[in-house]
Formats: C-alpha cells, structure tokens, sequence
C-alpha cells in the first residue's frame, strides 16, 4: 500500500505546501466575505439582497458543486486503484459539472446586468460580485487545470508527478466546494432571509 | 483502505446534501422577516458541512500523518475567525457612530446658528 504512488503524493512535501497555499486563499475568501458582511445593507436605494436572488438556481448550483466534488473524489479512488481510465473519465464528468456551474454563474451575473443592478449600483452590489466572482475566477483556474491535468495523465501515465496533480488539484477543488457553502449560506440564504 | 475511503466520500456526499437542503427548506420557509434563531442554524448547519467536509473529503483526522495538516489548518481557521469578526464588529461600529441618519443632520443643522 505504501508504494502506492497516489499515497506517496498526498505523502509528499508538495502536497503539504499546497496545503499551506490553500489555507492563504481561505484568508483571502475571509476578507472577501467580511467586506460583503460590511456592505451587505448599504444599497443606495436599489435592489437588496432578498429582491435579487433566486433561491432555486443557488441551490442548484449547490447540488452541481457537490456532485463534481464527489467525482473529483472518486477520481482519487480511481488512482489508488491505478485504473487510468477510470481517472480520466471522473476528471471529465467534474470538468462537465464545473462548467455547468460556470455556465449558471455567468448567466445569473448577466441576468444582473441586464435588469440594471451591475456592480456599480450599490456597496452591496460591488461586494457581492467580488465575493463570487473570485469564486468563479477560481473555477475557471480549476477548468483549466483539469484539461492540464487529463493531458499529463494521458501522455505521461500514472507517473508520480501526474498523481501529485491529481491529489492537488482535488484538494483545490474540494476547498472550492467549502468557500461555495458559505457563498450559499450568507449570500443567498441568509440574504433571503432578510439579515 | 480504499473501500474505507470510498465509504467516506459516499458518507460526506449524502450527508452534505441533506444539510443543504436542510437549510435551504429553512430559508425559504421563513416569513422574509430576520429572524436570528433562524439565521443561527443556518450557520450551523454550513459549519457542520465544513466538518464534515474536513473530516470524509480531505481527510482530515488526528492521525500522525495529518497532524501537521490539521494545525495549520486550525491556525488559520483562528486566524480567520478573527479577522471576519473583527472587522464585522469594527465596520458596524464605525456605521453606528459615522453615518447619522438624515434626521439628525437636519436637526444638527438647525441646532447651528446661521443655517
């Protein structure tokens, strides 16, 4: 089991300092969502959060989320198992479920935009596209990632380079999953709730 | 070992799922009026999935081989904690005292003489 090169990637020194790197995103996505915690009540007079949101496509996106973080997971089961094809097929069923959800994202700030509630109507609505347009920045990093990721995988093989990627990049994108439920919480719930 | 983590991810998965329908149900029952009973939960329950996140998806555990993980994480999540509820606490401060309403600039005007 030892010699088992996925093991030794989340074994390694590189995956703690990914570890590490990953930690210093979350100070970032803190801040982000103490800026909105801020801003959150000052509208100008426009929209306010309980108007804007439709609970129904946040909770979609929720459930889009968790599905692709459990088969970026399964994809890790996938190289414990050395089954090469395997991984590739879950990396691809997450690069799907990611760019659904990028795809939603995009039309909802387009939507925004459309009926006339852009970033620059109100301190709310500026905060609340920082926050999730970071989220959604990182998604994009993760798409691109992914393709990266399959290349290596295919030319190379389950080398332990490729497997040190692989456990990385599932790291990555779990802690995506974890700053997302909080966006759905504070944002979305607790926004339709009035707070 | 790779049927006990396979489990895992099965386990957070569902139990995730059901938090979060779990609040969802609870915010979208609500009147539309804050309630901070409500808002609490809500905030438990995404506190939960953390933990349940931390522990089946990213392994977290007190094993020897996480532990390193495991302090830095606690360390920054201490960080964290204190940076969001500093500035939380702070901002609202600075509105409270800063920003008077309308109101009372209009009677702070007439209190002036000459205005």
């Amino acid at each position: 089991m030892d010699n088992n090169l996925a093991i030794k990637a989340e074994n390694s020194k590189t995956y703690l300092g990914f570890w590490i790197y990953i930690l210093t995103d979350c100070v970032v996505f803190a801040s982000l969502f103490a800026v909105y915690a801020t801003l959150h009540s000052n509208t100008n007079g426009g929209a306010s959060a309980q108007m804007l949101f439709s609970m129904p496509l946040a909770l979609t996106q929720t459930l889009i989320l968790l599905s692709s973080s459990l088969t970026s997971g399964l994809a890790i089961i996938s190289a414990l198992n050395k089954n090469k094809n395997k991984i590739l097929f879950w990396t691809l069923a997450t690069f799907i479920l990611g760019t659904i959800f990028l795809f939603l994202e995009i039309r909802e700030f387009n939507h925004l935009v459309a009926i006339g509630d852009s970033w620059r109507e109100s301190g709310f609505l500026s905060s609340y596209f920082v926050l999730v347009g970071t989220h959604g920045l990182h998604i994009i990093i993760g798409l691109i990632w992914m393709i990266v990721l399959s290349f290596i995988i295919i030319i190379k093989g389950l080398t332990i380079k490729s497997m040190k990627g692989l456990v990385m990049f599932n790291l990555f994108w779990h802690f995506l999953d974890i700053v997302w439920i909080f966006i759905f919480s504070v944002v979305y719930l607790m926004g339709h709730m009035g707070l | 070992m790779i049927k006990e983590r396979y489990h895992n991810y099965l386990i957070g998965f569902v139990s995730c799922i059901f938090l979060s329908f779990g609040a969802y149900s609870i915010a979208t029952s609500s009147s539309g009026k804050t309630n901070y009973y409500e808002i609490f939960v809500i905030g438990v329950l995404a506190l939960s999935q953390l933990v349940i996140q931390g522990i089946y998806f990213l392994h977290l555990s007190l094993q020897k081989k996480d532990r390193y993980r495991l302090i830095i994480a606690s360390l920054i999540m201490l960080i964290i904690i204190i940076l969001v509820t500093g500035s939380v606490w702070i901002m609202n401060n600075l509105n409270s005292h800063m920003m008077p309403s309308s109101n009372d600039m209009v009677k702070y005007n007439q209190s002036q003489d000459g205005l």
